[in-house]
């Protein structure tokens, strides 16, 4: 009995031990519910070489936003990139970006939208993929898709070419 | 009366010799005890973990937990009994989930099969006790579930364009495969009866999740996290054999 109750006590030492350590989830939640497009702006010379790019006036971005254009970006110089929200429903998003006041060009992004489920604590997220890309020709010499996924990694998404 | 070298050497050799042949057999006789000592050892090794029968446990813990919780598990254990020390055991269990999150609306269920391996370790059962009535064991066990689970979500809403969508997942597969250690106590309450409690910490080793969603709760394991506790509570019978 004596060893029955020593062994007791070395056991409860244990757990109290083990309960100590407690539960670990491994898993934070994301507190912002919206994953960003990244687009980071590049410069290619007449060998192809590329090199980041800042783009040295003012730059005006717009998102369209249900038929209307919404500003996202406002008269920002030498801008080296754009973070862009994602539509949740739509399939294309348009994006309009205005150069020296009276210059634009068009950008326009095929996506898929993929609803991510963590937990019951933390809800349910966005993700996207990218599919297509598409551009007028004013000041963008080309746009390619450097990373599909859209999500909470912080991935340069595409890399957008201004011409020379 | 001189005494001549090789005499001399030959008496020397004599006593040599004698003495050698004096030790050997003591030497065989060393020898031999030492074989009697190790199989002796090996053979109280042998009886030490000798068969001594089989067991039938199921748990109610998860059946009582289910009172406050909202899911359901109890498993059922065949252990084999090994000089009262060593009982190596598999356990199968089974594990229902339906639960709904209050503040979110967000609804997870899953109904599925769990198996369990490994053995408990009687720290009671010494030379001078070789069958004792109660039981402080420690245990180890590897666990695996292959799994599907369904989740719905209310509609979340775009915070910019204003439109939402609803995520309905049906069928997703899931497994994990996770370790546990912890200890427990049993102690005889009638004739071939054991009833006992167990502590666990578990440990998650792997999981494969569904394309677009994390499992929430894993049968056996209990919810997602990379570590948890758990708890058995049994009642064992001891089944007799001849």
């Amino acid at each position: 009995m004596k060893e029955f109750r020593k062994a007791v006590v070395a056991l409860s030492i244990i757990m109290c031990s083990l309960l100590s350590t407690g539960c670990d989830s491994g898993y934070d939640c994301t507190l912002d519910n919206i994953a960003y497009n990244r687009i980071k702006f590049y410069i290619a010379d007449k060998n192809g070489i590329e090199s980041e790019y800042s783009y040295p006036e003012a730059l005006t971005a717009s998102i369209m936003v249900n038929g209307e254009a919404m500003i996202v970006v406002n008269h920002l110089t030498n801008a080296k990139e754009l973070t862009l929200p994602v539509s949740y429903t739509n399939n294309c998003d348009t994006v309009i970006l205005n150069f020296f006041e009276h210059y634009y060009d068009t950008l326009y992004i095929h996506h898929n939208n993929i609803p991510f489920y963590q937990s019951m604590e933390c809800g349910v997220i966005m993700h996207h993929k990218l599919t297509d890309t598409r551009h007028t020709e004013n000041f963008i010499d080309s746009m390619a898709i450097n990373n599909a996924d859209i999500n909470f990694n912080n991935n340069e998404n595409i890399k957008l070419y201004f011409i020379e | 009366m001189p005494i001549s070298i090789s005499t001399t050497m030959k008496t020397l050799s004599y006593i040599l010799l004698s003495s050698f042949l004096l030790l050997f057999p003591l030497k065989i006789q060393a020898q031999t005890n030492e074989k009697i000592e190790k199989n002796e050892t090996k053979e109280s090794f042998w009886r030490m973990f000798s068969f001594k029968g089989l067991g039938f446990s199921a748990d109610l813990f998860g059946c009582v937990y289910s009172l406050i919780g909202d899911n359901i598990s109890t498993e059922v254990a065949l252990e084999t009994n090994f000089g009262n020390r060593l009982y190596p055991i598999a356990e199968v269990g089974w594990a229902w989930c339906n639960a709904t999150d209050e503040g979110s609306g967000i609804k997870y269920r899953t109904n599925a099969p769990y198996y369990k391996a490994g053995f408990n370790y009687n720290f009671l059962t010494t030379k001078d006790n070789p069958n004792p009535k109660h039981y402080v064991y420690g245990l180890f066990r590897i666990g695996w579930t292959n799994f599907t689970y369904d989740v719905e979500t209310p509609p979340i809403t775009d915070p910019v364009w204003g439109s939402s969508v609803a995520l309905n997942l049906k069928d997703v597969n899931g497994s994990c495969l996770w370790g546990e250690i912890g200890a427990g106590i049993k102690v005889k309450i009638a004739k071939g009866f054991h009833m006992g409690w167990s502590v666990r910490y578990k440990i998650r080793f792997t999981e494969e999740n569904g394309e677009n969603s994390k499992m929430w709760y894993i049968p056996g394991y209990g919810t997602n996290q990379s570590t948890c506790f758990g708890g058995t509570y049994s009642l064992i019978y001891d089944i007799p054999i001849k």
